[in-house]
């Protein structure tokens, strides 16, 4: 079974929990801290956790302001 | 009665037990540490290790088979959850030290939200656990018995599950509120990686006698248990996907749902 491939671009994605809107609508993302959590200047990155339930619909890059996040199928 | 009630129940059910509230136990196998490690840690924990056992899921199926069964043998003795109808959480709320609410780590994780208040910790100080966390420590609330019980009824008309989870088991922690943003109801029912949380002691039951096939409380289903009939114009409830969480009942205008006691209904020995 080919798996689509959801790539994140760090270095535009700052703070995922600001803007959030991936996490919205998508069942495969979460969010973890970079650093030691809850701690000031640390950053929430998204991860593609849950890539089997990822139909590769595109959604979550379309929706991305800073076209942070790529869908390879 | 569930694998925990036969282990640490006494006779009852496992979190009518009040021992498995107590200080004394708290205070024992280094129960405060864990707890203190766990909770900032576990969107790490979820995006880290669910995310591998997905991905082995996919790519060599033979041994996530065999992670699975050491992954839920693993959070039972840890960390282990299990669905409770309202009334059976405002019982529990009532054997507790201390109820406080706090911001939802689930939610933090799935959605990004820091401030999602869902959860009731229970017996526990999360003022001196969260206290490096000036985040989470800011927006904790201390809840008396008829505060929590009435949150409680709000959550359950909000349409969210109640569950009860261990902090090294048998020591209950803390009461969740959860819809499909939970981490484990996404890495159980969505995503089937591995149990996490045991059904409830009971399962929905529409009287056929009273339903009138609104279809009402098909909404409210979080495990699509209910299915209807337009030939007989009924809705029924699948019991092998049947949670046992009796949110379907909130809605229902003749009141055609019940709960029934899951220990002894036939072909459900060993669904949990």
């Amino acid at each position: 079974m080919r798996m689509p491939v959801v790539k994140i671009d760090h270095s535009r994605c700052v703070d995922s929990r600001e803007c959030g809107k991936c996490l919205g609508i998508c069942p495969v993302l979460t969010t973890y801290p970079e650093g030691p959590p809850f701690k000031e200047g640390v950053g929430w990155r998204i991860s593609p956790t849950f890539v089997s339930l990822c139909t590769g619909c595109g959604e979550c890059a379309r929706l991305c302001p800073e076209s942070a996040i790529s869908v390879d199928e | 009665m569930c694998e925990f009630c036969t282990k640490h129940g006494e006779g009852k059910k496992w979190y009518e037990v009040m021992g498995n509230y107590s200080r004394e136990l708290l205070a024992r196998d280094n129960r405060e540490d864990y707890i203190k490690k766990l909770i900032p840690n576990i969107q790490r924990e979820v995006a880290f290790k669910l995310g591998a056992l997905d991905r082995l899921k996919v790519k060599m199926p033979y041994a996530y088979r065999f992670v699975r069964k050491i992954g839920t043998r693993t959070m039972k003795r840890y960390h282990f959850g299990q669905v409770v109808p309202l009334e059976d959480a405002r019982k529990i709320i009532e054997l507790a030290d201390s109820i406080t609410r706090l911001p939802c780590v689930c939610r933090m994780a799935a959605r990004g939200r820091k401030n999602a208040r869902y959860c009731l910790a229970l017996g526990i100080d999360p003022a001196g656990i969260f206290g490096d966390y000036p985040e989470l420590k800011s927006s904790l609330e201390t809840l008396t018995v008829e505060q929590a019980g009435e949150l409680l009824g709000q959550f359950d008309k909000e349409g969210l599950v109640h569950s009860v989870w261990t902090f090294k088991t048998p020591f209950i922690g803390g009461i969740c509120n959860c819809d499909h943003d939970c981490m484990a109801y996404r890495a159980q029912v969505t995503a089937d990686l591995m149990q996490i949380m045991f059904r409830a002691e009971y399962v929905a039951w529409i009287d056929p006698e009273k339903c009138t096939g609104c279809q009402s409380c098909r909404k409210l289903c979080n495990f699509g248990a209910i299915e209807y009939s337009s030939a007989g114009d009924k809705c029924y409830i699948h019991p092998l996907k049947c949670y046992g969480c009796g949110l379907c009942r909130n809605t229902c205008s003749t009141e055609a749902i019940t709960l029934l006691d899951r220990q002894g209904l036939p072909g459900l020995e060993g669904v949990w």
